[in-house]
């Protein structure tokens, strides 16, 4: 740890095998480094600890083993942690977003929209060749997620407003040069095509469905 | 098939009536508690579309996000790009008429060795001079800053300064990674600041700046 000196109790070893999830199947953009390997690898590794949580009135509080699953990278193991645990109200969208929809049920709209918002994603990062990889999004959301219901102050304690989830996903996405606005931002909209009759889809400037939500916000990262 | 219609030809609209509104009107008249701020429109950062937020479930919200370049306040950023050279703020009002903000419950039992902190760690940060007290499950990414360690005793309102996060698959060591978020007053104005760890070692320049520019907006001065 370079310059600090520990005054109270030492480091200790995490990961360790566990439940792990079946259906998660989409690779990361480029993934390069040895930490990306272990986010990947980890990402659902280890048992949920799910039997630990106890939901209060106040919120559903980050409890046993999530914030280590936060910590080593295992997104959707925190997640499904979260959403067994009957208290973040969160952590299916999560889910849902980071590929892991059968664990939720997910309707059909709720995958084709993960699925349209990943594509965009992916393609944005690798356009911009921006050194980052989806895992590694997805675990430093999930981390942040953690935090912020720890240090939630307003409200009900430890259950998120929409305001506060905005907060941190504008946090990771802008540290990673990503706009906001891409980040499930964009409507697709049917519509019959021409004569033959085929199904189309009218995709809204995402900008402009960013505007329904702030009437002249910035939305550059 | 009408509804899509409707739908499309209301985004348009909207998307046009935006564009009249972000011309016509510079700034937000936002109340916070007996606070009236005039935030210009070039601050405001959007909230999040449905695709990747819960419609129920979530806290009450309030507040409202910005983001704000250090060159603003006067300060000079460390580098460029991501959170090194921005403010990522969450302002709402409050009615608490203590001078140091109410802490939240991890905080505390931070201080206090309770709940995740129980077998908390404690480290001192000879970089920024501060204590880093990491719940044992979040070591190395997950800590709060104090003052002081809290086994020299005192009170936590006075000596915490900051809850950080580092990402996953890093040791937590590097300040320009890591995140950190502080509470600042001014009035009955209550800005939850985040800003990149490389910065708390400019925390003071920074809340003064940021205080001047509330007094820039503040409807009564």
């Amino acid at each position: 740890m370079g310059s600090f000196s520990v005054s109270n109790g030492g480091g200790f070893g995490g990961g360790g095998g566990g439940v792990g999830a079946s259906n998660f199947s989409r690779a990361g953009a480029g993934a390069t480094a040895a930490t990306e390997a272990e986010l990947s690898e980890s990402a659902e590794s280890e048992d949920l600890g799910y039997d630990e949580i106890i939901v209060t009135e106040k919120g559903s509080p980050i409890t046993g083993k999530q914030p280590s699953l936060a910590r080593n990278g295992q997104y959707l193991a925190f997640w499904r942690s979260r959403y067994l645990g009957d208290g973040d109200p969160v952590s299916r969208t999560a889910l849902i977003g980071w590929g892991d929809s059968d664990f939720v049920g997910a309707s059909l709209i709720e995958r084709l929209a993960a699925d349209y918002t990943w594509a965009k994603l992916e393609e944005y990062i690798s356009k911009n060749n921006l050194p980052v990889t989806m895992q590694r999004i997805a675990a430093e959301l999930a981390l942040a997620h953690a935090v912020t219901v720890m240090n939630d102050r307003r409200g009900i304690s430890n259950l998120l407003s929409l305001t506060e989830i905005a907060e941190y996903h504008h946090t990771v996405c802008g540290k990673h040069s990503i706009p906001p606005h891409l980040f499930g931002g964009t409507l697709a909209i049917p519509y019959l095509a021409g004569r033959s009759g085929g199904l189309g889809f009218l995709v809204a400037d995402p900008k402009t469905y960013s505007n329904l939500w702030c009437n002249g916000c910035d939305s550059t990262p | 098939m009408r509804a899509s219609v409707i739908l499309a030809l209301y985004l348009f609209l909207t998307s046009i009536g935006t564009s009249q509104t972000q011309g016509t009107k510079k700034h937000l008249d936002m109340n916070f508690g007996s606070t009236t701020l005039a935030i210009p429109h070039k601050y405001l950062l959007p909230k999040l579309p449905p695709t990747i937020v819960p419609g129920t479930g979530l806290d009450a919200d309030s507040g409202v996000l910005i983001k704000v370049p250090l060159t603003d306040l006067g300060i000079e950023p460390v580098s460029r790009g991501g959170l090194t050279d921005s403010l990522i703020v969450l302002i709402s009002g409050t009615s608490n008429s203590e001078s140091t903000a109410q802490l939240a419950p991890d905080t505390i039992d931070a201080w206090n060795a309770a709940g995740l902190y129980q077998d908390r760690i404690i480290e001192f940060d000879e970089t920024v001079n501060l204590y880093r007290v990491y719940p044992r499950a979040g070591h190395p990414l997950i800590w709060q800053y104090f003052k002081a360690s809290p086994l020299e005793g005192g009170s936590p309102e006075a000596l915490w300064v900051a809850s950080c996060m580092a990402p996953p698959g890093t040791d937590g060591t590097a300040l320009i990674d890591i995140s950190c978020q502080i509470i600042s007053r001014y009035k009955s104005v209550e800005s939850q600041i985040t800003l990149a760890g490389k910065n708390i070692q400019a925390l003071d320049a920074i809340n003064d700046g940021y205080c001047r520019l509330l007094a820039r907006w503040d409807k009564a001065l």
